[in-house]
């Protein structure tokens, strides 16, 4: 270019011009992976796990600081307690905000159980845990219901 | 510790999203890119103060951001090749009245945007008065008249 008061650098702009289009991609990539779940509440985030009539919905995925819940569900068949004992190592991670309906709480050795009362009508029960990470990394939940139906996975906690 | 790890990796986020947009969305030219920015701010400040609201921890992020700023225009000022690394370099979209095409392509920029410019700042009418437009680093538009 005839007297350009700037250093004109065809091939940086070029290379930059490819660079901000791979940039977006990613961009558009990340975005479409937080829509399907991969970075919590999603379909690829929600799982579930069943077993002996008892079923646990958990989210895979989840944020640090961001409430997420876990729901148990089971049949109860005659009036008794129902228990749910969690391992301390991955409850000492979370805060818990609520639980639905509201237990006792006994602290045992490396774990903490939730006692719930039961009423006299058989049927389908739930329980919900209202819970917010405090940490990120992978911890692993083991969760046992009725002491006799134990469920183990894992959870990602992003940053 | 906390303050000063959040601090930078938000910096150096924020950075590459915005180095990644390109140098027009700096600019704030529309209604949409200013809101933008504001809401981008909002998004941000939930992640930088947390819970904390100690003033400790917002002083110790301030030094955070503000000391992250002159490292970068320390080392962007001892090295040419980092400064067009880190802020991009200006480019000339308009060459003795006639429009850089390809260039204008890929900084998303209309004719009607450096006209717009040239008449903010010189008062003029038609491309062909423009001996030089340029894309400055910050996303403006400098206009270079003929005499």
């Amino acid at each position: 270019m005839e007297n350009a008061p700037i250093d004109t650098d065809d091939d940086f702009q070029r290379r930059e011009s490819i660079a901000e289009k791979i940039g977006w991609l990613l961009m558009g990539c990340l975005a479409i992976a937080s829509l399907i779940g991969l970075f919590g509440e999603g379909p690829q985030s929600e799982k579930s796990l069943s077993k002996n009539g008892v079923s646990i919905t958990y989210n895979h995925f989840v944020r640090n600081r961001a409430e997420t819940s876990l729901e148990i569900v089971y049949h109860q068949s005659q009036s008794s307690r129902l228990t749910v004992a969690f391992n301390n190592d991955y409850l000492f991670n979370l805060e818990l905000k609520s639980i639905l309906p509201k237990p006792e709480i006994i602290a045992a050795d490396h774990q903490t159980i939730f006692v719930f009362p039961t009423d006299s009508r058989s049927g389908e029960k739930r329980i919900r845990f209202f819970f917010e990470p405090q940490s990120f990394g992978r911890y692993t939940a083991n969760i046992s219901v009725k002491e006799d139906t134990t469920f183990s996975f894992d959870q990602i906690i992003y940053p | 510790m906390n303050s000063v790890v959040n601090g930078l990796i938000t910096y150096g986020f924020l950075w590459l999203i915005f180095r990644v947009a390109g140098k027009r969305t700096l600019s704030e030219t529309t209604t949409f890119d200013f809101i933008l920015l504001l809401i981008i701010s909002e998004c941000v400040q939930n992640a930088l103060v947390d819970s904390d609201n100690s003033f400790t921890h917002a002083a110790l992020l301030v030094v955070t951001l503000v000391g992250a700023d002159i490292l970068m225009s320390q080392i962007t000022s001892r090295s040419s090749l980092m400064e067009k690394f880190m802020n991009s370099s200006p480019a000339i979209i308009v060459d003795h009245g006639n429009p850089n095409a390809k260039q204008m392509k890929r900084s998303r920029i209309q004719v009607a945007d450096v006209l717009s410019a040239a008449r903010e700042k010189h008062g003029l009418e038609r491309l062909e008065q423009i001996k030089f437009a340029i894309l400055e680093q910050h996303g403006g538009i400098s206009i270079i008249p003929f005499d």
